[in-house]
């Protein structure tokens, strides 16, 4: 906090009449602020008015900013009247629809540091404000971490404006409503709350702004960010939203009465109310025809249930049920066990930490040094474990059996999470065989049990199966055809459910 | 938005019921079922479900009186002290019941799936892991339970279908053997695991409804009726599997007699070997859901009654509470007794009368009727408790264990020898082989257990009997009913020893065949799974088990056929059939006569008829295989038996009728006429027809008139076959074989 700030980084100073004090507040403001352009000009011809231009540098298009903005007010404030110097210059002198009038100081400051551009006029305590944003950014990137074989490549990218863009371009109706607020009392993060409002559940909506409401933060650089500070489980590794860089999805989902959240600088936009069914869907599910859609839904499921469960599930059929192999495999695990220098907890958890670590180290390699990495982690580290009688093969399976799985769960937040109960129920198994596998999965399922995101169960529709006239199970493990999707699930507004009807005029 | 307000579904009601209404009980009822009314259990069942019935309507009746708040209601009749104590009656009850399934899954548990843990441990992890679930309230329960429910009563319902097959309708047949008294008190009895409909008392303000819902009683009458009539379906499946599979004395024995039953039920497929530890694994969830039910109103009641802010608060002193009464020094089945005596005299009558002298109570005074830290402590301790655990589990890892592939038990004197087959695990992993002698492990000892713990000190790995294969009894052994009995007592103690196990006898001494398991392509075990499972099988021999010896052990008269083994050089070969009765080998019939009594039997598929080129020399024993003229294969066989009496004789009927086709000695060529051939064929028909009819005669005056073996267990089928001989000759097996008169009726088809 300085002289000319509040507690919440709100400048207090007011706007002046007087050009010199507005520039001597300016400066005071943006000492040592290299970036930020300044410059006093004088415009008209016999009734001359001093005006003066602020702009971050490289936030702005200059080019439009020269054309629409200088240009036009040296050539055509020739006639500059004696006075209401302020309403000639924004009606004559500047060629753009996007301006309007700031009239607090804070307000100025704000719109210059997100890309606008103020021109200060003398004799007024307002000022105008021209938005010819030009910021730097990657365009429309190509989905990476979502990717599908069908349907849009496109994902969203840092630049929030474009983000905005890429929603509307494809739900081309008024009831789209998208809230902005800012969020962050030194990094003003724009977030933008969309949602289709005749829809959306109001008090939904109501809910998350309340929530973006409930803490002052000094910045927020991410979704991540956001999402943290917005969840009510805070000590669930599982996520209260729902995270995706796929516009379309995000779209999806907008249609099905859900809310999405747009944060300024991040590529992923957060999806709201979510449930368990919500992170094994995948965007070309709905594009691809309605068995493969089912079959790789029950893939995925499956796979989910590997991941968590086949590390502890192995250590407990090892060491205490033994019975339930077939005496071939059982005495082929002995076999392979027989010189290992570790336990089978020991085994296990050292490969499932190995791996992991070279995964983390895969994602933070640039792109050739991580597949090298993973040549010479997987394939030559891993043979030579074998070979040299460290760990067993069989293990050395179930570990990347268990890694692969886990990757057919198309959200990784959810997947990660999955990653963490796998330990509990790796730890339980050991000391406990079968009855301590039981004891993990029963530990979880009362917990997603528990779970809310925005007041929707977790493992709808799996529990409350009957809700929505027992519909939601259309969309479930199994997909039923696009044609029996007549209604859209338990998130919306229950009297906007229909979302298909045969068209009586065909 | 869902609202956080503690309702629940009909359907969710539904599921939660059956959860509660099932998961204990099921392991149960065939003990309650069997031991008060034996075969009639059936009838029991059926009586106590329509007893349910009139409880669950005569409860939700008087939960309508009370305007749904039971607890509300109680005070403004009877007032504060005196809805203090009957909170404080309610609690002891639910705790009396959450001891007992604790202790009993804590004790399944242990003695199946974690025999070398502390079952203290088990409980306690299963309070913990309870009371957590009951954290979460009352609509968390009541979703958990509606993903388990296709989870879990899906599988064991399906489970118990495929167990079907391994009936014997002897021991589920005749019904109405016992006394009404008996079949109206073992209706009673089992009516007693119906006893938590009770809960519907408190938990009926608890479900949703739509406002303008005019039915609600009724609907909720319906719902709970549904859930009663899954439950007594499943009941009933359990109780016909578990007395058809074991016998009534096996399932009166063991309070959770059932359990063994899963081991006998094969699941299809060969990736799992034994699926016993699956389906408890499955039955494992449920029981979570019927300890947080009580955990939950014991809570519930506690706050109410102790004037507690959250209910959740009263989990833990609970829990610690419910452990100390678990670990109580008694055994489970006198900790059943008094759980039972309870719940007969005080705990159900308590659950009527109570809630009747209330609404009274109501009545007459015409009252006018007008609702995170502890959990994750709770999680906490699970996970700690697991944590502490780390030495308390007395676990083996895989390569310590020695996996008996095969046993083998001579008798000499008083003194038993025991073989132990071991698998050769060096060549598995191609490293070489062990020395053959090394993989056969030799003790001696006067009883099985001492042998065990002679074991024990000899050898640095765990012995391990979940892949026993086969188990081979010398012929001394097979002769002598005591040490015999012991061995099955021994088996039948030992749930680690499947009771799907093969189980041979030597024509001579086990070690003669343990011997051969060097020369035997696999080893022993692997040899006599095989032998079985791809030709005996085949050619129509009926699967022996150690769990059928058992059986007959308990039993005590069927007649149990068993393979003899003949041990050669470097080869092995079944020479017939060993007829154990009452504990003891008590006949031995060749291969032949062995083949003639599995066709009497019904198992005659893919056997050879030999036909001899002197048709007078079919019949003749070891002709027809030097000279055989014609050989004919049974493709298709069925035997049908009916009883009936002339004078005051019973009377078989056995009717034999199949297909067959003429493997050798005709062969159509089209060079003979159509006729000609049906000629041939007719008359190959009638050799074959009078081969089988006078062999099977044979073998029945042989081995049942005069060597007194009821080898077709005829004795034991009158049971359902025909009462009246049944009746007549009951405890008279002898003259029943004596009288018994019998017809063959013969018709194979040739194609």
């Amino acid at each position: 906090m300085s002289l000319l700030h509040d507690e919440q980084n709100r400048i207090t100073a007011a706007l002046s009449k007087s050009l010199s004090e507005n520039i001597d507040t300016i400066s005071a403001l943006f000492t040592d602020c290299a970036d930020v352009i300044k410059r006093k000009i004088t415009v008209g011809d016999l009734n001359k008015v001093d005006i003066y231009f602020l702009y971050v540098d490289n936030m702005v298009n200059k080019d439009l900013l020269e054309r629409v903005t200088i240009h036009q007010l040296l050539a055509s404030l020739k006639d500059m009247p004696a006075k209401d110097h302020f309403e000639y210059i924004k009606e004559k002198g500047l060629r753009t629809v996007d301006l309007s009038e700031v009239i607090t100081m804070n307000e100025l400051i704000e719109d210059v540091l997100s890309g606008d551009t103020i021109i200060l006029v003398d004799g007024f305590d307002k000022a105008i404000k021209v938005s010819v944003k030009g910021m730097p950014n990657r365009g429309v990137p190509t989905s990476e971490n979502e990717v599908a074989i069908h349907g849009s490549r496109e994902s969203f990218s840092e630049a929030f404006y474009i983000n905005r863009v890429l929603l509307r371009r494809r739900i081309k109706d008024t009831n789209f409503k998208i809230k902005q607020i800012k969020v962050g009392i030194r990094t003003h993060t724009d977030v933008a709350i969309c949602y289709l409002e005749d829809v959306a559940k109001p008090e939904i909506v109501a809910n998350i702004e309340k929530r973006l409401k409930e803490y002052v933060i000094d910045g927020i650089f991410d979704s991540g960010m956001l999402e943290q500070l917005t969840e009510r489980n805070v000590y669930s590794p599982f996520p209260e939203f729902q995270t995706t860089e796929r516009p379309d999805k995000a779209a999806s989902a907008i249609l099905e009465g859900r809310i999405a959240i747009l944060v300024d600088n991040s590529p992923m936009a957060l999806l709201l109310p979510t449930t368990l069914n919500s992170f094994f869907q995948a965007s070309d599910d709905s594009y691809s025809r309605w068995e493969v859609a089912t079959f790789t839904r029950i893939l995925r499921y499956f796979g989910a249930f590997i991941s968590i469960a086949l590390p502890g599930l192995y250590i407990a059929v090892i060491n205490y049920n033994a019975e339930v192999l077939t005496s071939a495999m059982a005495l082929s695990f002995a076999a392979a066990r027989d010189g290992v220098p570790f336990s089978v907890l020991f085994e296990v958890i050292m490969m499932e930490v190995a791996f992991q670590m070279l995964l983390e180290a895969g994602i933070r390699l640039p792109g050739p040094m991580g597949s090298t990495l993973g040549i010479v982690g997987g394939l030559i580290i891993g043979d030579a474990a074998v070979n040299a009688n460290l760990v067993s093969p069989i293990v050395v399976i179930v570990i990347a059996l268990t890694a692969i799985s886990a990757f057919t769960v198309p959200n990784e937040p959810f997947a990660s999470a999955f990653r963490i109960v796998r330990y509990l129920i790796i730890v339980l198994s050991a000391f406990l065989g079968l009855f301590g596998f039981i004891l993990g999965i029963m530990i979880l399922l009362i917990h997603l049990g528990g779970l809310k995101s925005f007041g929707m169960p977790y493992l709808v529709p799996f529990a409350a199966s009957g809700i929505n006239e027992g519909t939601d199970t259309k969309d479930a493990i199994v997909r039923l055809p696009l044609r029996a999707l007549k209604r859209r699930p338990i998130f919306s507004k229950k009297t906007e459910r229909t979302r298909l009807v045969r068209n009586k005029d065909e | 938005m869902f609202s956080n307000n503690e309702k629940i579904s009909l359907r969710q009601l539904k599921r939660l019921l059956v959860f509660d209404l099932f998961s204990v009980s099921g392991l149960i009822i065939p003990r309650i079922a069997t031991a008060t009314a034996g075969r009639d259990g059936l009838i029991t069942i059926i009586l106590a479900v329509l007893y349910a019935f009139i409880y669950a309507w005569i409860l939700l009746s008087l939960s309508k009186y009370t305007g749904g708040n039971y607890l509300d209601y109680c005070r403004r009749s009877l007032g504060g002290i005196l809805t203090f104590i009957i909170g404080v009656l309610y609690i002891a009850k639910l705790a009396v019941g959450c001891a007992f399934a604790s202790r009993l899954f804590g004790e399944v548990i242990n003695q199946t799936l974690l025999k070398d843990t502390d079952p203290r441990i088990i409980i306690l992890l299963l309070l913990v892991v309870s009371a957590y679930a009951a954290s979460k309230g009352f609509e968390v329960r009541a979703r958990i339970a509606e993903v388990l429910y296709f989870i879990v009563i899906i599988p064991i319902f399906a489970f118990l279908l495929l167990g079907l097959n391994k009936i014997r309708f002897t021991n589920l047949m005749p019904l109405f053997t016992e006394g009404a008294g008996d079949i109206f008190i073992g209706g009673y009895n089992v009516f007693l695991t119906f006893s938590i409909l009770e809960l519907m008392l408190f938990c009926a303000p608890l479900i949703k409804f739509k406002k303008a819902d005019i039915k609600r009683g009724k609907r909720l009458f319906h719902s709970v009726s549904h859930a009663i009539v899954v439950v007594g379906i499943l009941d009933v499946l359990l109780f016909v599997v578990t007395l058809g599979i074991l016998g009534r004395e096996e399932t009166r024995q063991k309070l959770w007699s059932m359990v063994n039953v899963i081991q006998v039920i094969k699941l299809p497929g060969g990736f799992i070997q034994r699926q016993d530890a699956i389906i408890l694994g499955i039955w494992m969830s449920s029981i979570f859901s019927v300890i947080s039910a009580f955990f939950y109103y014991i809570s519930f009641i506690g706050k109410y009654i102790f004037h507690v802010s959250k209910q959740n608060y009263l989990l833990i002193p609970f829990v610690l509470l419910l452990f100390g009464a678990c670990v109580i020094p008694m055994e489970t089945e006198q900790f059943f007794y008094y759980f039972e005596y309870y719940m007969k005299y005080i705990g159900m009558p308590q659950s009527v009368i109570l809630p009747a002298v209330i609404v009274f109570m109501g009545k007459v005074k015409k009252i006018k009727n007008h609702k995170p830290a502890l959990k994750i402590l709770l999680l906490i301790t699970a996970l700690a408790s697991a944590v502490f655990l780390t030495g308390c589990s007395d676990m083996t890892e895989i390569e310590d264990r020695n996996f008996v592939q095969a046993m083998g038990i001579d008798l000499s004197g008083n003194e038993l020898t025991v073989y132990y087959v071991l698998p050769d695990l060096k060549a598995l992993t191609e490293q070489g082989s062990k020395e053959p002698e090394k993989l056969i492990l030799e003790i001696k000892g006067f009883d099985f257990w001492q042998i065990e713990e002679l074991y024990d000190l000899k050898y640095n790995k765990r012995l391990d009997f979940s892949h026993l294969k086969a188990i081979i009894l010398g012929k001394k052994l097979a002769k002598n009913p005591k040490q015999l009995s012991e061995f099955l007592t021994y088996v039948e103690n030992k749930y680690e020893l499947g009771r799907n196990t093969l189980i041979f006898t030597s024509d001579s001494t086990a070690k003669e065949v343990i011997s051969l398991n060097h020369d035997l392509e696999g080893g022993i075990g692997d040899f006599l799974d095989r032998l079985y499972r791809i030709n005996l099988k085949n050619t129509g021999k009926k699967v022996i088990t150690v769990g059928d010896m058992v059986f007959a052990m308990n039993e005590e008269n069927p007649v149990i056929s068993m393979p003899v083994l003949k041990p050669g050089e470097k080869t092995l070969e079944t020479t017939g059939l060993g007829m154990f009765y009452h504990n003891r080998l008590a006949f031995e019939v060749n291969k032949k006569e062995a083949d003639y009594m599995d066709i009497a039997n019904g198992y005659g598929k893919n056997k050879l008829i030999f036909l001899t080129k002197n048709q007078e020399e079919d019949t003749e024993e070891g002709k027809g295989e030097a000279i055989s003229e014609y050989v004919v294969k049974i493709k298709y066989i069925t035997r049908t038996l009916k009883f009936t009496t002339t004078g005051n004789h019973p009377l078989l009927a056995i009717k034999i009728e199949g297909v067959g086709i003429v493997e050798k000695g005709f062969m159509d060529t089209g060079m003979v006429s159509n006729k000609a051939n049906a000629k041939i064929i007719e008359g190959i028909e009638n050799r074959c027809n009078n081969a089988v009819k006078t062999r099977i005669a044979k073998n029945l005056e042989k081995i049942m008139k005069k060597a007194k073996i009821d080898f077709m267990n005829l004795y034991r089928m009158t049971s359902y076959k025909n009462r009246k001989i049944w009746s007549t000759y009951a405890d008279k097996e002898n003259q029943f074989l004596e009288d018994l008169e019998f017809t063959i009726d013969v018709d194979l088809k040739i194609q």
